[in-house]
């Protein structure tokens, strides 16, 4: 009894890891690509969202993710996690976040990410809301985040 | 039209095969090595705070059942969401394998985190999840007894200033004793387990 319910939880992750992978979406700019921008929902009275993707410099030099905005929230900021003796610091990332050439950088869970400040409603799992990003060489683009579950943790290293 | 039907369908039948061939791989438990900290002898102990409906809440009200302790806040929108899903996770694995676990959202953060906050934000995470607030004293107690460590950041603006926090899960017995710590880096299955084998 106990053995099958845990098979069909495994099942049930892979199905999901699955699914999600189908409805990952990308976008391209200059020479960069933005990989499957997610969110978390919120409660109802949370001040803070947070968003999450991962970016891809195809280009021979290095990119710099200046600035994020968001219609959602009252104020944005680029935030890294540095954790150390167990205490978590989250501190705005200084001169925005360095996408070096030919390399991936992960906004991802406990480390970077793009904090939303000020949000004017809450954010609903399977909904979207528009994020704009400006590059310092690739200039501005428009993405989609996909608001997943509250304490969603997703991998987007197994895509690449 | 067909032809996409038909491709639909093989499609879905071949991810089935891989979904059914990947969970009989999982389910073959590799050696399990116990995960998480024996906390120091003089840390936990009873406590006095304020649920999600402003009353007094006493942690005499946890006992029976074993409690798993996050401390965090609620402006806190990447590690704390991370860590109470993981315990709230682990709280429906240990309740299939018969164990009750109540799992508990603490804030350190009482000056902005009142009683309808803490609660709706405990509601995210899990049905059973109780938020508690508590006056600045009551939370500095709690924190003081837990080893719990948490220091306002002060940013450019009063209301938006950022609190580092250790990020522990603190296990308690049936009785309301610290028993254990777990890590942010202890997976939910290995954190399970280890208190499956305790229990046993």
């Amino acid at each position: 009894m106990f053995k099958g319910m845990k098979y069909v939880r495994a099942v049930m992750i892979v199905w999901a890891a699955l699914m999600g992978m189908a409805q990952a979406h990308d976008y391209e700019v200059g020479a960069l690509t933005i990989t499957h921008p997610w969110s978390r929902a919120t409660a109802a009275s949370a001040a803070n969202g947070v968003a999450y993707m991962a970016i891809t410099n195809n280009g021979s030099s290095d990119d710099v993710l200046i600035a994020a905005e968001a219609p959602v929230s009252n104020r944005t900021e680029l935030h890294t996690h540095e954790m150390t003796d167990g205490v978590m610091r989250m501190r705005p990332v200084e001169g925005g976040i360095t996408i070096p050439a030919g390399e991936t950088i992960y906004l991802e869970p406990s480390g970077l990410h793009v904090m939303l400040m000020g949000l004017d409603d809450r954010l609903v799992e399977g909904e979207l809301f528009p994020l704009t990003l400006t590059f310092q060489n690739a200039g501005t683009i428009e993405v989609e985040a996909a608001i997943e579950g509250p304490g969603a943790v997703l991998d987007l290293h197994s895509d690449h | 039209m067909n032809r996409n039907m038909v491709l639909t369908g093989v499609a879905s039948v071949t991810v089935a095969a891989i979904a059914v061939a990947a969970g009989i791989y999982f389910t073959r438990a590799p050696a399990f090595e116990p995960v998480g900290l024996m906390p120091p002898a003089d840390l936990g102990g009873a406590f006095t705070l304020v649920d999600s409906d402003g009353a007094d809440f006493s942690s005499s009200e946890l006992s029976g059942n074993g409690a798993m302790l996050y401390f965090g806040f609620t402006y806190c929108p990447d590690v704390c969401p991370t860590e109470l899903a993981r315990v709230a996770g682990a709280v429906d694995q240990l309740a299939e394998e018969g164990i009750a676990v109540t799992p508990v959202f603490i804030t350190v953060d009482p000056e902005r985190d009142g009683p309808e906050l803490v609660g709706d934000y405990a509601d995210l995470f899990h049905p059973d999840m109780i938020g508690l607030t508590g006056s600045v004293e009551q939370i500095e107690q709690v924190a003081e007894q837990y080893g719990v460590y948490y220091r306002r950041v002060e940013d450019d603006s009063a209301t938006d200033y950022l609190l580092d926090h250790s990020s522990y899960i603190y296990l308690l017995d049936p009785t309301g004793r610290l028993v254990w710590m777990f890590r942010p880096t202890d997976g939910v299955d290995a954190m399970v387990q280890t208190i499956v084998e305790a229990a046993a």
